[in-house]
């Protein structure tokens, strides 16, 4: 039954095995372009809490569930209803598990939504000639236009300067609660806008979409790195920025056969053996080839199930990536001490 | 760390309330994974009963009390380096703790694995825990810790009423309860006092009706901790969580709060330095704005069998394995293979248990719930959605009549409301069935029933949601009925069809559940787990098997009458049956057991153990392998072989048995023929359809006499009357006409059990009660061999057994009663299938009599396996069978033995002779009577 907005949507399947944490997800920006399928059948059990969203907007373009279930009275969001004010569908009926299974198994992404007028030709060669995820720039749909400014909480330590591709709020209440300054800049910001600011550390931030496509940030990246390198501010990128600081490093990336999107996969840190449960969300992987250590990187997290590269460490010790979500929201924050030891390494 | 040598691992003793299969669940997961590492073990218990202590899986089993005295001898005899002490509940845990306060592990050199025994103490001591709590900051309800009443009352003036006692180091939360005036609280205290070990007992600000949450978490020494399964229990605080309703995953909070509680379990195990598993309670506010830290058990548990069942994650395996200093994420990923064991598992599904209580049997006892555990066992469920998961679980508790639809008469819901709604939905065992009426009759709605109960709305709207759809379901199109959950009896009964035209509708229709695999991880990987549940949704592919299947019903959920025994008979089957080369399938519900462990068998479905989803099985096993399965009903107690009828129905061959020869043994007047035709004695009685026939059977046959309805299971509705009082006091109960009466026999009563391959018989051995005829032989006290017969008079009773059962034309395994006196032998009845006895027989003759059972039900002969013809000889052992209670729990029901059976578990004492076997029994059984 087409629910929500009960509108038409196109864009690409993934799933998710997060089973709470929904209005979280609809406002990642880093699910812009997206149609999320919930593996767990009960979606909609409680109402939400509106502080605990990620944007100020919905980015999934749908939501493709068992059984949505009305929350109880309260106060809060219902499910259902931020669907219909974001004009979005929520596709229910669907057996997500055998959904999840044929995606699993390599059954292709790109979908559309829609009601079944026609049969399903027309909806399938509406699929083929829908967009494919790879080439939108969704990064510029749901990062900020204007900088902004965010205080921190209780003493400033630092100040940092974030590149926003699509961050959540979460990532940005985590690093001012540890009493960052933060200074927030657009997706198109150059290497100079951000050194005017005179950052202790600057945080390339989560995304949506590829990023191989994103030439231009990659070309600030790579300057920004030479910079720290060099003893300029550090770096630390998380998911989206992750990866950016591989492609300016000179190594690949790939779309995951299977992406990454829940609260369970357990991230072990090379160098420490510590084995954490972490937030994930990424359609896209640093590949784990030669060139990353001819950059002067080491891997310094893999994940334990796949052994996808989840972080990366450079040799100055000055720039550190991981591909996981150390705010979580949903799922687990085990892996915050990250943007811990990045806040410590910049203050001291 | 280095690898020990030899590692004690303590059983929990005999099934009480509150420390049932669970236990031997992980004590088997524990042993083989210690034994996969290359480790020795030494396994203590007196439950003869269990998987584990076969010596296959425990290596050097000991069984014996669970007393330190023992466990003492058995160190200084074994010498074990190393012992693990959370696997045996607490039982086991409390004998870690005794032997440490001896000074025994000191002197012996015997290191704890796993979780340390400073952690158990700060867990276990209200007090300590209260403290380690506090020093991490994360909230305890206000309380005091009190070893005086006065002290105890006084605090409560302080806190203000209600209260909550909690004794300390005590099972199933014996001895506790809430206190809301000064007398209650006086009483609580001193009772708590009482049933404490250490006289302690913890006063706290009550959280009534504050949600309640638990955690399964597993640690390793590198301080990797991970949450296996968020539960959540839908009655709200105040109802202990063995008697709760549990569901998994967590329905109703928001991912900020799971988290919150989450990252708390999470900081308590570390706080703990617990090397292993444990499970963290913990109480919620309503509207989710606080919580409070409750309790925490540092070992596996009643809920970490069922989060394993629930997740498909093997927590006791893996806390073993971490008990030898294993890292969680160097052991495999024990579902996919790929990856590693440090994940969280994500549910693409909804489980829900159900507790199994014993008020069926004890109608006077006091059914109301509270902090005090009074359920048996349980039954899980698990469904794509909450209602349907709910639905098959009811199913799955084996309701005798008391399926969904059932309403207490007394209530009267369809002529008039509840008086009182509140009063009327206070928690009780019929709670569930209460709200379904209630709303089915529209005297309340979910908004009702949540104010009377605290029951999150979320639940009860659930509820109600049945509730339309069982309104709209005769007109309804069938597939859309099926998938909201409804059973196929259900169905019939609403549309006023036989059962059987619901499934013809069905199979003519093509419509048939789809078996999912639990699988750990929502889909994400390939899994291998061969463990399954039915749910109306696409067929998932399964790879065909080239094996034809032998299907092993289980017994489902445990009660009095029917306990771990058959769990044990189930797990030998199934290991005999893949040892023969044939995939052995388990149905079963239980989540405490062995035989729902995938490991155990070849697939495993996770189903309601009743006609439609047998059936079921049976089907998709049929379409899986290219042949019927041979089915095998023997070994899974009554539960199993009331199915036969029906499958007979079906045309499903039943593996050594037909569904008439099962007839005849329940069919009392058809069993007496039988008898007289092979020329055995059989009681003097006749059929009584009425209160007037009883009277005059009884003149005619001479009180005493025993009744006996047919179909009975542990001596339901059986009594002895001695006098005319007796006569009238039974006629005053709800008697199943017609029964059967039959002059008491007075004599020697006798469990014989034969197995027999079609043309020969063998007994193994003859158990023979200590106690007279009319004690129920659960409740009795027995021996083997017997020490009060002569070999003549066992041989004549054993080739009567086995007499009986060629007749019957069974292949496998039959157990008879008997009675002898100095000339003759008695047969009382017969039961054709496995018994209690058995795992009795098996642990003392040291012979796997399943396998032979189950072998010679499959076409083998006896001497194929091993056994020769006729009553074998007496082996080098003597076995005493002591019965153990757990009565005490549950107020209002007499303890005085009879027919009716009233024990939970049993305890072996095993010796070259029967003086010190029967010392042993004794022994063994005392340590756990209160």
């Amino acid at each position: 039954m087409l629910r929500g907005a009960g509108t038409s949507a196109e864009g690409d399947l993934i799933f998710t095995t997060a089973a709470t944490g929904w209005g979280e997800i609809l406002t990642d920006p880093s699910y812009a372009g997206q149609m999320v399928v919930l593996t767990h059948p009960m979606a909609g059990s409680y109402r939400i809490d509106p502080g605990d969203l990620e944007s100020s907007r919905v980015h999934a373009r749908a939501l493709i569930v068992t059984r949505l279930v009305a929350p109880p009275a309260g106060p809060g969001l219902d499910l259902e209803g931020m669907a219909r004010d974001a004009g979005i569908p929520i596709l229910t009926g669907v057996d997500t598990r055998a959904l999840t299974l044929e995606l699993r198994r390599g059954a292709a992404r790109r979908a559309v939504v829609r009601r079944a007028a026609g049969g399903a030709t027309p909806a399938v060669a509406a699929a083929r000639a829908s967009a494919a995820w790879e080439s939108v720039d969704h990064v510029a749909a749901v990062a900020t236009e204007q900088p902004f400014h965010v205080p921190p909480v209780g003493e400033r330590r630092l100040r940092v300067v974030l590149i926003d591709y699509g961050v959540k709020r979460s990532l940005l209440a985590a690093l001012a609660a540890r009493g960052a300054e933060i200074v927030g800049l657009p997706p198109g910001a150059a290497a100079d806008d951000v050194a005017a600011i005179r950052p202790d550390l600057v945080v390339l931030s989560p995304g949506p979409g590829d990023p191989a496509r994103m030439e231009r940030q990659i070309a600030v990246v790579r300057q920004l790195s030479s910079g720290a390198i060099a003893g300029g501010p550090r770096i630390l990128g998380i998911c989206l920025g992750h990866q950016l600081l591989a492609l300016a490093a000179g190594c690949q990336t790939q779309r995951l056969s299977v992406g990454h999107h829940g609260g369970n996969h357990a991230v072990i840190e090379v160098a420490t053996g510590r084995v954490d449960i972490g937030a994930h969300n990424h359609e896209v992987a640093v590949l784990a080839r030669p060139e990353l250590a001819a950059a002067g990187f080491a891997i310094s997290h893999r994940d334990l199930n796949d052994d996808t590269v989840e972080g990366l460490v450079h040799r100055s010790g000055r720039i550190a990536s991981v591909q996981f979500h150390p705010e979580g929201a949903p799922g687990p924050t085990d892996g915050a001490r990250v943007l811990d030891a990045a806040i410590q390494a910049a203050t001291r | 760390m280095s690898l020990p040598r030899k590692v004690l691992v303590i059983g929990s003793g005999p099934i009480v309330i509150g420390q049932a299969a669970e236990f031997d669940y992980a004590g088997v997961q524990a042993c083989l994974a210690l034994r996969g590492e290359g480790v020795e073990t030494v396994l203590v218990n007196s439950n003869p009963a269990t998987v584990m202590t076969d010596p296959d899986v425990g290596g050097n089993v000991l069984i014996g009390p669970l007393t330190l005295p023992y466990l003492q001898r058995v160190i200084e005899e074994q010498r074990p380096d190393a012992l693990l002490a959370t696997l045996g509940g607490q039982t086991g845990l409390n004998l870690a703790v005794a032997l440490d306060d001896a000074g025994i592990l000191e002197r012996h050199a015997i290191r704890v694995l796993g979780t340390p025994l400073t952690a158990v103490r700060a867990a276990e001591d209200r007090g300590g825990f209260r403290d380690l709590v506090t020093s991490i900051g994360e909230p305890v309800p206000e309380s005091a810790v009190v070893e005086r009443l006065d002290d105890g009352l006084r605090f409560m003036q302080h806190l203000g009423a209600p209260v909550v006692i909690r004794p300390a180091f005590t099972l199933g939360g014996g001895g506790g309860g809430f206190a809301t005036t000064a007398s209650e609280a006086r009483q609580r205290i001193a009772l708590g006092l009482a049933a404490s070990p250490i006289g302690q007992v913890l006063v706290e600000r009550s959280l009534l009706g504050w949600l309640e949450i638990e955690f399964e978490v597993v640690r390793d020494a590198a301080d990797t901790a991970i949450a296996i399964c968020g539960m959540e229990n839908l009655d709200p605080m105040g109802v202990h969580t063995g008697d709760s309703i549990v569901v998994a995953p967590i329905q109703t909070l928001s991912d900020r709060l799971v988290q919150r509680l989450r990252r708390c379990a999470l900081r308590i195990a570390r706080a703990l330095r617990l090397e292993g598993g444990c499970n963290v309670q913990l109480a919620v506010a309503p509207d989710g704005s606080d919580y409070r830290v409750i309790e925490v058990n540092p070992r596996v548990s009643r809920s970490s069998a069922l989060a394993s069942k629930a997740t498909g994650y093997p927590i006791a395996r893996v806390a073993a394995l971490v008990g030898l200093g294993r890292r969680l994420d160097e052991l495999p990923n024990p579902a996919t293979g790929i990856g590693s064991a440090a994940f969280e598992p994500a549910l693409d599904y909804v489980v829900v248990k159900l507790p199994r209580w014993p008020f069926d049997k004890f109608p006077a006892a006091d059914r109301s719930l509270g902090v005090q555990m009074k359920a048996t066992g349980e039954a899980m469920a698990i469904d794509r959605e909450f209602g349907s998961a709910l639905l098959k679980a009811v199913r799955s508790l084996e309701p005798r009549g008391r399926g969904w639809l059932w309403e207490d008469p007394t209530w009267d819901l369809a002529n008039r409301p509840p008086a009182d709604l509140a009063a009327f939905l206070t928690p009780t065992d019929t709670r569930l069935w209460r709200m379904a009426a209630l709303l089915r009759h529209e005297w309340t709605d979910a908004r009702g029933l949540s104010a009377a109960t605290r029951i999150a709305p979320w639940f009860t709207e659930r509820l109600a949601e049945l509730a339309a759809s069982e309104q709209a379901l005769v007109g309804s199109p069938l597939e859309t009925v099926k998938r909201t959950g409804f059973g196929d009896a259900d169905i019939a009964a609403l549309s006023g069809v036989p059962p059987a035209a619901i499934r013809r509708a069905r199979v003519r229709a093509g419509m048939s559940p789809a078996y999912r695999r639990v699988d750990t991880c929502a889909g994400e990987f390939p899994a291998q787990t061969p463990y399954f549940y039915s749910s109306y949704a696409e067929p998932e592919v399964t790879p065909p098997s080239d094996r034809r299947s032998v299907i092993v019903v289980g017994s489902g959920p445990i009660r009095i009458g029917q306990g771990i025994e058959f769990d044990y008979c189930s797990v030998r089957a199934a290991w005999a049956i893949r040892e023969m080369g044939l995939d052995a399938v388990v149905i079963n519900n239980n989540p405490e057991t062995v035989s729902t462990d995938y490991d155990a068998c070849s697939r495993l479905y996770f189903e309601p153990l009743d006609t439609e989803s047998v059936l079921d099985v049976i089907d998709h096993e049929r379409a899986l392998t290219g042949e019927p399965p041979h089915v095998v009903l023997t070994f899974g107690g009554q539960t199993a072989i009331d199915l036969a009828r029906d499958l007979a129905y079906a045309d499903v061959p039943i593996a050594g048995l037909t569904a008439d020869a099962i007839e005849v043994t329940e069919d009392r007047e058809r069993f007496a023929q039988l008898l007289e035709r092979l020329g055995i004695d059989g009681p003097r009685g006749r059929l009584a359809a009425d209160a007037g026939e009883l009277r005059t059977a009884a003149i005619g046959l001479g009180l005493p006499v025993i009744v006996r309805p047919s179909w009975v299971i542990g001596g339901r509705g059986i009594a002895i009357l001695r006098s005319s009082s007796d006569v009238a006091a039974y006629l005053a109960t709800d008697v199943g006409w017609p029964i059967r009466v039959d002059a008491l026999v007075q004599g020697i009563e006798l469990d014989v059990d034969a197995i027999t391959d079609g043309r020969d018989w063998c007994v193994p051995a003859i158990v023979e009660q200590l106690d007279p005829p009319g004690v129920h032989s659960g409740d009795s006290l027995a021996v083997l061999p017997p020490q009060r017969l002569s070999r003549e008079l066992q041989e004549r009773a054993a080739e009567a057994a086995g007499r009986i059962a060629l007749a019957l034309g069974i292949r496998g395994i039959l157990n008879v009663q008997m009675i002898v006196d100095q000339h003759r032998v008695v047969v009382i009845e017969a039961n054709p299938r496995a018994s209690r006895t058995v795992p009795v027989v098996a642990k003392t003759t040291g012979r796997d009599i399943v396998a032979a059972a189950v072998r010679c039900a499959l076409g083998a002969s006896l001497a194929d396996v091993g056994l020769a013809a006729g009553l074998l000889a007496d082996g080098p052992m003597v076995g005493v069978k002591a019965p153990v209670g757990s009565l005490w729990r549950l107020p209002g029901v007499d303890s005085a033995v009879g027919p009716e059976m009233r024990s939970t578990g049993e305890v072996l004492g095993l010796a070259d002779n029967y003086e010190v076997a029967r010392r042993a029994a004794g022994e063994a059984a005392a340590a756990h009577q209160r």
